[in-house]
């Protein structure tokens, strides 16, 4: 798990979306707490209820989701990135805040 | 004249530090729409909206900051917790004579609409707010639902919350907590507490701005939600959210507000707080005892400050209650309020209808001299006849 920057964008990394911006801040904020990298990004393709995803290096995934799990925050679904970033409804796939 | 500021249970003056600032920040660098939209702004906003409602749910006891609703305040978080929980037609509740408006106009409001009806806890005794056994006689197979005050914001008296919350699981109806007296003078855990609801305002005890408040649900409970609209998320859902909080959050959230309760909280949680419950129980011992010793003032409420919130009630024999506490802010430059304190019932069971009474309440920064000067004040009102006719609004207590 990386301490220090995001993942690199592009298809070694998963997106993970969740019900509610509340749920999604917690699952950012828990995982900058353990050190793991993420970032904030407009929703995948594939859509995300809130319009925004957490992207993780797909190396990272198993960690960041055992983190997950012991906060209680339970991602509605694990997408795998698209090729040139992360075109989302929020426009141009940029990572829009990024985990420590 | 400087001012001496005895309406903290009104609202808390001067805010926790760092709340001005706060709320500035969320007309700066984060002054995005929270949780529409998916640009930097719009994530810091989100971001800081979280970290407020996580400080919060750490002050508070809640290990899931997602179970803590922000709302437009404590009467918009009641309303909320009473409506979704009653049913439309038929029903029965349960609160005390001691309830705000926030809790009695609600509860009334559906009595008249659903013909349903309502209990209300007599006073117990020795100024408490109730008696739990009559709570229990009280519960009946139809009732949908409990609504008491953690503290009385007439007497300050303090309710067995934990109490109640056993006696309300044990015979498995709901119950929901008015925390606005409560709310940062009383330590709490709401996690632990046996409650369902939980609503306070953010701009007393809490400290932080008016226009914010909060509901929270135990675990597992969710409402109707009061108020629909746009969340944000699944817009082409015709349903709002099934989750908290964003199941009662339609709309853009008052982001200055929760910003500058997220930073109150974070002053909170750098106190002790049992430290702030002692100076709190020997401010209110002082004003208990300064008012006590003048002649022809009355106090009202429990006799012991450690059964109390940091909130006084009195009258003057011979003044309309409007007139005293006239008279404390032109003469005194004292700020109290006067009148029903929008608790009606509460007033019933005092005996001090029509007027109400006159009413104290400390903060954080109250000082010695602010404790000396109110009952000195006093003193030479009470020995004089009224000089300032009642207000007519502070009489039926607006």
């Amino acid at each position: 798990m990386p301490d220090g920057g995001g993942p690199a964008q592009g298809a070694a990394e998963r997106r993970l979306v969740f019900r509610g911006v509340t749920a999604l801040a917690r699952a950012f904020r828990g995982l900058q707490d353990a050190g793991c990298g993420c970032e904030i990004t407009a929703a995948p393709p594939e859509g995300s209820p809130c319009g925004l995803a957490l992207a993780v290096a797909a190396a990272d995934l198993a960690a960041a989701l055992a983190v997950l799990d012991a906060l209680g925050v339970v991602p509605q679904g694990i997408h795998p990135a698209g090729p040139g970033g992360l075109p989302g409804d929020g426009g141009g796939g940029r990572p829009a805040a990024r985990a420590r | 004249m400087g001012v001496i500021y005895l309406d903290h249970a009104a609202t808390a003056n001067p805010k926790a530090p760092g709340v001005g600032p706060a709320m500035l920040r969320s007309l700066g660098d984060c002054n995005g729409n929270p949780g529409h939209g998916a640009h930097r702004l719009s994530v810091a906003a989100t971001l800081a909206v979280y970290e407020a409602r996580a400080t919060l749910a750490e002050l508070l006891g809640v290990r899931d900051p997602g179970r803590l609703a922000f709302t437009a305040g404590a009467t918009a978080a009641l309303n909320q917790a009473i409506r979704g929980s009653l049913p439309e037609h038929g029903g029965h509740a349960i609160c005390s004579v001691w309830e705000h408006n926030a809790v009695l106009r609600p509860l009334l409001e559906w009595r008249r609409r659903s013909g349903g009806t309502i209990t209300f806890l007599p006073p117990g005794p020795d100024g408490a707010p109730f008696r739990p056994a009559d709570l229990e006689r009280a519960i009946q197979a139809d009732t949908a639902l409990i609504a008491l005050s953690a503290a009385s914001n007439v007497t300050g008296a303090i309710a067995p919350v934990a109490e109640a919350g056993e006696i309300a699981r044990a015979r498995g109806v709901r119950l929901l907590v008015d925390g606005s007296q409560a709310a940062g003078h009383l330590p709490v855990a709401l996690d632990r507490l046996p409650v369902d609801l939980w609503a306070c305002p953010g701009h007393k005890g809490l400290l932080g701005p008016q226009g914010v408040g909060l509901l929270y649900l135990r675990e597992g409970l969710e409402l109707p939600p009061l108020v629909v609209g746009g969340g944000g998320f699944d817009s082409a859902r015709e349903d709002p959210p099934d989750e908290a909080p964003e199941r009662y959050e339609a709309g853009t959230q008052n982001t200055p507000g929760i910003l500058g309760l997220g930073a109150a909280a974070a002053h909170l949680l750098r106190q002790d707080p049992h430290a702030a419950r002692a100076r709190e129980v020997r401010h209110l011992d002082a004003l208990q005892r300064g008012l006590g010793r003048i002649a022809g003032v009355r106090l009202h409420g429990a006799a012991d400050p450690r059964r109390c919130v940091g909130v006084l009630s009195f009258a003057v024999a011979g003044w309309a209650p409007g007139a005293v506490a006239e008279t404390l802010d032109r003469r005194f430059g004292i700020c109290v309020r006067a009148g029903l304190h929008c608790a009606p019932m509460a007033h019933e069971a005092l005996g001090t209808l029509p007027a109400g009474t006159v009413r104290a309440s400390v903060g954080p920064w109250t000082t010695d001299d602010d404790l000396a000067a109110l009952p000195e004040a006093v003193a030479w009102i009470a020995a004089r006849a009224p000089e300032i006719a009642a207000p007519a609004e502070a009489a039926r207590g607006a």
